[in-house]
């Protein structure tokens, strides 16, 4: 009998669609945007129960090292781990996909403390560096994306060229974009064409 | 364009929101006669001046908030979650027009 069991392979949704390069009007050899998307990343959302956020918080930090900031609208990292808010008592836990992160944090969040739904292959994350990142941003969200408003820790739940995105500020000039994966390429698209004003480098994927 | 604030992430703009219905409809009891019942679910006052209203954050925390706008100039007048206490009442009696 052959093998016709079926093999569940990683492929990211822009697989196909990516061209690797310099792109736009690049001045002085620097460019405006680099776009990089970040591959291979385990995402787990996880929803606490409301009674139970307190709980879960600390089975989060046990699992991975960090727990969830305490204010809304922000997100906490440590290490390799990145815990993004995306409403009330909810989560998503992101790492570089190096151990079973949905079975880690199972052990520690049970189901009487949250629900976790594993959605690694269901994101597309870019990252987006650079010193026109605002002004991209600003072009397909009605955020103030100001220096003084969104900063770095923020991670801010939005639409982003009608698609709805999280976006989580890393630093003054870095954002990190997750979109759901069916939207990956039409918000590539426009995140490039977008960017050819300010000069564009498109890296290989991380 | 309404600037809505969502009790969880702060000021957005109406694009990222879902309009709900009037949230001063009491749901009647399940054992209720009919004719409540369809009141309940059919008919709406057509209000002129400040109105608690449903609203959903769907591009965003996805929580279905309140928000008590003036009909008439589109002044945001409070705002709160689905239930509990309205940012303008404290109390938790559900808003001024209630």
């Amino acid at each position: 009998m052959p093998d016709t069991a079926p093999k569940i392979i990683r492929r990211s949704a822009l697989d196909g669609h990516r061209h690797v390069g310099d792109f736009g009007t690049i001045k002085g050899g620097v460019p405006g945007i680099v776009i990089q998307e970040r591959r291979a990343l385990s995402i787990v959302h996880l929803d606490a129960w409301a009674d139970q956020v307190v709980a879960c918080g600390k089975a989060i930090e046990k699992a991975c090292g960090t727990a969830p900031a305490a204010d809304p609208v922000k997100a906490s990292e440590k290490n390799d781990t990145t815990v993004l808010w995306v409403g009330p008592n909810r989560w998503l836990i992101v790492e570089p996909e190096s151990r079973d992160l949905f079975a880690t944090l199972s052990a520690d969040v049970t189901d009487d403390l949250a629900t976790l739904t594993d959605q690694g292959h269901s994101r597309v994350c870019w990252r987006i560096t650079g010193p026109n990142m605002r002004d991209l941003l600003a072009k397909g969200s009605t955020i103030d994306f100001d220096q003084s408003q969104f900063i770095p820790g923020d991670c801010v739940g939005t639409l982003l060229s009608h698609f709805t995105t999280v976006l989580h500020c890393r630093g003054d000039d870095t954002v990190d974009i997750y979109a759901a994966r069916s939207f990956a390429v039409d918000l590539d698209h426009w995140l490039t064409s977008s960017s050819l004003e300010y000069g564009l480098w498109v890296l290989e994927p991380a | 364009m309404l600037r809505l604030t969502c009790p969880h992430c702060g000021p957005r703009d109406q694009v990222e929101f879902n309009y709900g219905g009037d949230a001063t409809v009491a749901v009647p009891d399940l054992a209720a006669d009919e004719q409540t019942w369809f009141d309940a679910v059919y008919i709406r006052e057509n209000p002129r001046g400040p109105h608690t209203e449903f609203w959903q954050h769907v591009a965003g925390c996805r929580q279905w908030i309140r928000i008590k706008r003036n009909t008439q100039t589109h002044e945001i007048l409070a705002y709160g979650a689905a239930t509990g206490p309205m940012s303008d009442d404290p109390t938790g009696n559900g808003g001024t027009d209630k």
